[in-house]
Parts: C-alpha cells; sequence; structure tokens
C-alpha cells in the first residue's frame, strides 16, 4: 500500500475520533446542554437554567449563608466566612461543621462542584453584573434573592420552589410571615413609643444608620424614631458628631456588640459629654445580643428577626412570655438551636445596660 | 509690598485666632457669639453650667479647635523640617513610613476591639516602630545616615510594608462594622477628641515645636550641603537625628489621635514659604501657625458643611490639591520675572 492510500484510509478514523472528542468537550464545556434544563427568574428578575434537581447548594456570601442555613439544611455544601467572627455559640454544630468557602476564591467555588450559587442583596438594586460575571467564570448559575427584612418570608417560599423541598422551606416562610403579622396586628393597637432612638456604631459610638438604610430595617418596621436624619444615600454607615447626637438627644440608645465587645457603650457610659445624653443620663442603653449574629444588623439577613422581636418587648412592652417563646422558637427553626427558656430570659435581660 | 516678618508672623497668628472664632460660632447647633461670650465669662467667674450650648462650646467645639490648631501646626512644621532635611520639596510626614505604620496599629487596635485609648497607643507605638525600623535600616545600610536617598529608600521600604500588612488587616475585616471603623480612621476625624486628649497632645507637641524651631539656623546651614555645614561646625548628624525623632514623635502623637490626614504636611510647608521665605528659622513658626489655621478652617469645614461629618482627610485633600494648582502657578510666574 502506497503512502497516499495509507493517508486515504487514515483519514475517516482520524476525523471520526476528532468529531468525537469535539463533541464530548461541547457537552463537558457546555453542561446546559442536557443538565441545566430548568428555567427559572430569581428574585432580581434574572433568567436562569438551573439543573432538575438541586443537591449541592454554595451561598456567595455571610447574609445568604446564613439563611441558607435553615432553609437549604443538607443541600448546603459549605458556609461563607464571615469576616471577623471566629467563634459562634447558640448555633447548632452541624452548621459550624461546614466547610468554609471564600466566593472571592472561584476556584475554591468550582472545587465544591455546587449545582447553585445563592447570592443575597437589598433589592432593588442598580446592578446584578458582579453575579454575572461569577456566574459566566464558574459556569454555575447565581441565583439572587432578596434580603429585604419584609421580604424574608417570600425569600423563603422562592428557595422552596427552588429546591423543590417545600415542605421545610413554607414552614419557615408561614412561621415568619405568622410573626410579622402577630407583631404588626400587636403595635397597630399598641401605643406608639415615645422614645427616640439611636443607633450607635463604632468604638466611639459616632457611627450611625439613619432611617431608610438597610440597617435600620427592624428600626423602621417597628415604625421606631430613629435620630439619625442624616442624608447617607452611600447604603454604608455614616459618621455624625457629638454635637449631632447632643442636639438630637435620644432617649434611648442601642450600641452594636462591637467585635463581642461594647465598646460604644463603655464610651457613652464613661465620658462626661455623652452624660448630656438623655439616654445616658437616664440608662437606657442596650447592648444588641450578637450571638450567633447580630439581632438588628451584622449581616443583614434572617437573623434580625430576632432584634423585631426583642424591640417589640422593649418598645411596646410585649410580655416577655411571648417574647421568651418567640425567641425560642426562632433559634430552634432559624439556628437548629434548642435554647431553653433560662437563657432566652438571661439574653433578654443582659442587653439592658445599668451601670459601668 | 515687603512687610518685616515679624509682623508676617503676627498676621499669622492673628489669622489663627479669626479661624477660631469662626470655628466656635459654626456648627450644627447655632450659638450665637454673644452667647458664647457670656459661656467663658461664666467659666471665667467659676460658674457651673450643665446646658447644651455650654457643653458644645466648652467640650465639645473648644477642644476640636485646640487639637486642630496642634495637630495641623505639627503635621506642617514636620513636612517643613523634611523638606529642609532632605533637600527635597515633595517630601511630606509620610515619607518615613510613619503613616503607614501608624494606620497599621490602629488598624490592629480596630481589629482586637481595643478601646480608644488603647487605640491611641498603638497607632502611636506603629508609627514610632515605623521610623525606628527606617533609622534601623539605614544604619544596617552600612553607616550611611548622612546619605537622604538611604533613608528615602529605607522610608518607601517600611511604608510598603506596613501598607501590605495594613491591607491583610482590611482584606480580613468584618466588612460589616471592623472594615467601616479601619476605612474611617485612615481618612481622618478629629470627632473623638476630647478635653483629656489635649493634655498628652500638648506634653509632646509643643515642646517638641520649640526645639524644632531652634534648629532654623541648622537646618539653613544643612540645605547648602553636609560638607559646608560640618566645616561651618554643624553637628549634622545629631540635629538629624534630633530632627527626625523630634518630627516622628509629634506627627505620631499627632496622627494617632486623628487618623491620616494628608496633604497638611506638604502643602502648607510651601504656602509658608511663600510667604516667609526659605529662612528655616521663620518659616518653621510659619508654617505651624498657618498649619494650625488652615487644620481648625478644614475642621470646621467638615463637621458642619453637611448633615453627616466628613472624615477630614478628605477635605485637607481636596482644598489642599485646588490650592496646591494656584500656587504652583503663583510659584512659576513669580520665577519667571525673577
Amino acid at each position: 500500500m502506497n503512502t497516499r492510500i495509507m493517508h486515504l484510509y487514515r483519514w475517516p478514523i482520524k476525523r471520526g475520533t476528532f468529531s468525537l472528542c469535539f463533541f464530548s468537550l461541547t457537552l463537558a464545556l457546555n453542561p446546559s446542554v442536557s443538565v441545566y434544563a430548568r428555567t427559572i427568574t430569581d428574585m432580581a428578575g434574572r433568567t436562569l437554567s438551573i439543573k432538575d434537581t438541586i443537591r449541592r447548594v454554595l451561598p456567595a456570601d455571610p447574609k445568604s449563608s446564613i439563611l441558607l442555613m435553615s432553609a437549604a439544611d443538607t443541600l448546603l455544601v459549605a458556609r461563607a466566612r464571615i469576616p471577623g467572627t471566629s467563634f459562634h455559640t447558640l448555633l447548632s454544630p452541624r452548621y459550624l461543621k461546614l466547610p468554609v468557602v471564600d466566593s472571592r476564591n472561584q476556584e475554591e467555588i468550582l472545587a465544591k462542584a455546587p449545582d447553585l450559587i445563592i447570592a443575597g442583596l437589598h433589592l432593588p438594586t442598580k446592578s446584578t453584573e458582579q453575579f454575572d460575571i461569577l456566574q459566566k467564570r464558574t459556569g454555575v448559575p447565581v441565583v439572587v434573592i432578596d434580603l429585604t427584612l419584609s421580604s424574608l418570608d417570600s425569600v423563603y417560599r422562592f428557595l422552596g420552589y427552588l429546591f423543590d423541598n417545600r415542605q421545610l422551606c413554607n414552614e419557615l416562610a408561614f412561621w415568619l410571615k405568622d410573626l410579622f403579622d402577630r407583631i404588626m396586628l400587636y403595635i397597630d393597637n399598641a401605643s406608639a413609643p415615645e422614645q427616640s432612638v439611636y443607633y450607635a456604631l463604632g468604638a466611639n459610638g459616632l457611627m450611625t444608620d439613619p432611617p431608610g438604610s438597610i440597617h435600620t430595617e427592624v428600626l423602621d418596621m417597628l415604625r421606631l424614631k430613629n435620630v439619625a436624619s442624616v442624608n447617607h444615600k452611600g447604603g454604608g454607615h455614616a459618621m455624625v458628631s457629638m454635637e449631632q447626637i447632643l442636639q438630637w438627644n435620644p432617649q434611648v440608645i442601642l450600641t452594636a456588640s462591637f467585635r463581642g465587645g461594647d465598646n460604644a457603650t463603655a464610651s457613652a457610659f464613661n465620658s462626661t459629654i455623652w452624660s448630656g445624653v438623655a439616654a445616658v443620663r437616664n440608662r437606657q442603653i442596650y447592648l444588641i445580643p450578637a450571638q450567633p449574629f447580630g439581632w438588628l444588623d451584622h449581616p443583614s439577613s434572617v437573623n434580625r428577626i430576632a432584634g423585631l422581636i426583642w424591640l417589640t418587648h422593649v418598645f411596646y412592652k410585649r410580655d416577655i412570655e411571648l417574647t421568651i417563646g418567640d425567641l425560642r422558637s426562632f433559634y430552634s427553626r432559624f439556628y437548629g438551636y434548642n435554647m431553653d427558656s433560662k437563657i432566652a430570659h438571661d439574653l433578654l435581660l443582659s442587653t439592658k445596660c445599668m451601670e459601668r | 509690598m515687603h512687610y518685616p516678618d515679624s509682623f508676617k508672623l503676627i498676621i499669622l497668628f492673628i489669622i489663627c485666632m479669626i479661624a477660631a472664632f469662626v470655628s466656635l460660632v459654626v456648627g450644627h447647633v447655632n450659638i450665637e457669639p454673644r452667647e458664647i461670650m457670656q459661656i467663658f465669662l461664666s467659666v471665667i467667674k467659676g460658674e457651673p453650667m450643665q446646658d447644651l450650648n455650654s457643653t458644645i462650646i466648652l467640650s465639645l467645639r473648644l477642644p476640636r479647635i485646640a487639637a486642630a490648631f496642634l495637630i495641623g501646626g505639627a503635621l506642617a512644621l514636620n513636612g517643613s523640617v523634611y523638606q529642609s532635611l532632605f533637600r527635597n520639596p515633595m517630601v511630606s510626614p509620610s515619607i518615613l513610613g510613619l503613616s503607614s505604620g501608624a494606620g497599621f496599629g490602629a488598624a490592629l487596635a480596630i481589629t482586637l476591639g481595643l478601646n480608644m485609648l488603647l487605640t491611641y497607643f498603638v497607632a502611636f507605638a506603629g508609627g514610632i516602630a515605623a521610623v525606628m525600623s527606617v533609622l534601623v535600616l539605614t544604619r544596617i545600610g552600612g553607616n550611611v545616615l548622612q546619605k537622604n536617598l538611604v533613608l528615602i529608600l529605607a522610608g518607601m521600604v517600611a511604608g510598603t510594608f506596613f501598607s501590605a500588612l495594613l491591607s491583610i488587616l482590611k482584606y480580613l475585616a468584618d466588612p460589616d462594622n471592623t472594615l467601616p471603623n479601619i476605612v474611617y480612621w485612615l481618612m481622618g476625624s478629629l470627632a473623638s477628641v476630647q478635653t483629656m486628649t489635649l493634655i498628652p497632645l500638648a506634653v509632646i507637641i509643643l515642646p517638641s515645636v520649640m526645639i524644632l524651631s531652634r534648629f532654623g539656623w541648622q537646618l539653613d546651614i544643612m540645605s547648602c550641603g553636609e560638607d559646608e555645614a560640618k566645616t561651618l561646625g554643624v553637628a549634622v548628624q545629631q540635629v538629624r537625628i534630633v530632627s527626625i525623632v523630634l518630627a516622628t514623635l509629634m506627627t505620631s502623637a499627632a496622627v494617632c489621635v486623628t487618623g491620616i490626614i494628608g496633604w497638611v504636611g506638604l502643602f502648607i510647608p510651601h504656602c509658608a514659604r511663600f510667604i516667609m521665605g526659605q529662612r528655616n528659622s521663620l518659616l518653621l513658626p510659619a508654617s505651624f501657625l498657618a498649619g494650625g489655621a488652615f487644620l481648625i478652617l478644614a475642621d470646621c469645614f467638615s463637621r458642619a458643611i453637611i448633615s453627616t461629618e466628613i472624615p477630614i482627610g478628605i477635605t485637607t485633600s481636596l482644598i489642599g490639591a485646588f490650592f496646591f494648582v494656584i500656587l504652583i502657578i503663583r510659584i512659576g510666574r513669580k520665577s519667571q520675572y525673577d
């Protein structure tokens, strides 16, 4: 057989091998051909294709991570790193055992082979481009959920539809909706609180969040008079001066537990200037609990429900037993932690700072 | 028109007084000048005061003005000393890595959740540590302390090193609470100043200013060249070390209280030089006064112009950049005619 005939003979085999390889490669690189068959619209209005059955879910950020602990439960393959926080109490150990993934590291995301990434945002938002890019680069669909406090029940319903895990998620959604209804009905019938509130953040207590901020949704929902009437549209915390705080003269100060400590509270109690503020004179300072996550904010996820329950008791004098009952129920459903009544009681008492 | 130098210094002092008065009157709470006078009279008479306005004037605005004067003065004087010492008009207090060191120190304290006093202390130590490491590096580099270039290069190394450490802390920080604290600290603010803060500030800054102001003629001679200075009997090494140590001490004290305030140490010495000329014996006190007046006004602007407090580093940089352009044009024209 001369060389030319050999070439003619070999060519079809080569072409076949090549076609097979190309087809396999296409399948490998474009899984949507056969696997990503279900089309959904996420809460930001983005249309995307996901797998029929979701088995592995990864959070893109700490906020959605907290929310998914209860909603995705066994589907959750990792939790997001919550920077600056190294330990959590009052949280089920099974959540703590989950590996930690930093979503900024895309290789780490791919190593977990998720079927879906869930990203939390406060909607409406100007852009979801970062998630479109993440989706494009990893090849994993990124579903955006709304973290607005009043929409949390609909988030759980949406997640139930997404994971086809309707019973668990619908129970959580129902519990949240029922809680919202009960609290709103209660505050509608209760007399509106007269006290004005200042939310003190930072080591010197001069960082705050105005009404309408994503960080003060609990205060807004409870119709509390947040004194920080500053124009701060950036979304971050606002810096104010001591002069403004003296002028506002809040009757109640809520201080965030800063790194588990109480620096803002200490500043408020120890400084002579702060003694000019009514809340300090009358010892109306509360340290916001932060275990396992902040009750009022930090991060702004489902953890804020505890703050909603707590502040309804503080400002509207809702019955302490009902408050403890709701708190225990919340911890059990959303953190997998069975908190006994004594811990709940102590937690509520510890928030009021009497003397320093 | 040519004015005597002492007259120019008196004018600068009067400008400081006017700036302080403006800053006392301006704020979110409207307090009339007459009422401010009454508050001061009551203080002199020793009458007890508990009302809002007297608290605002005596416990908030007055300490802030005093701190702004001391800190602005310290930063500007440091800039003038460094510019003469390194014979480089583009040098500012951050050249020896002080700002980065103090920034890292403060970020570390914030990350560890330390209180304000400890944060001041750690930031102060960070600034000193950065400059000390520069001096040690220069010493290791073959006892070439007289070589300014090595000092500046070592400063760049320290600055980069501490900036990287600071970035690590920022990267790992909790974005909801710790990170904004670090970022706001780095942008500078006089909001945390209290009456008690003024005592250590004054104890460190005022003696340093007095000693450094007496180095004027030595710095003048040194700016002609080190060999010439040595021939004329100036103890070059000692002057350099004492100047650097004192300038570092007072700038660290300033920065640890306020955070990083840019441009004052670069822009004010040039303004002062434009007014007073090159002689350090006059330039140094003029820089101190001009820096003080500038920061008092910048702080007034920062706290009163909008409903939130603008970090003072932003204000000084914006005003500094704008006026620096004007200054460059005027210096350019002046040298054209000279």
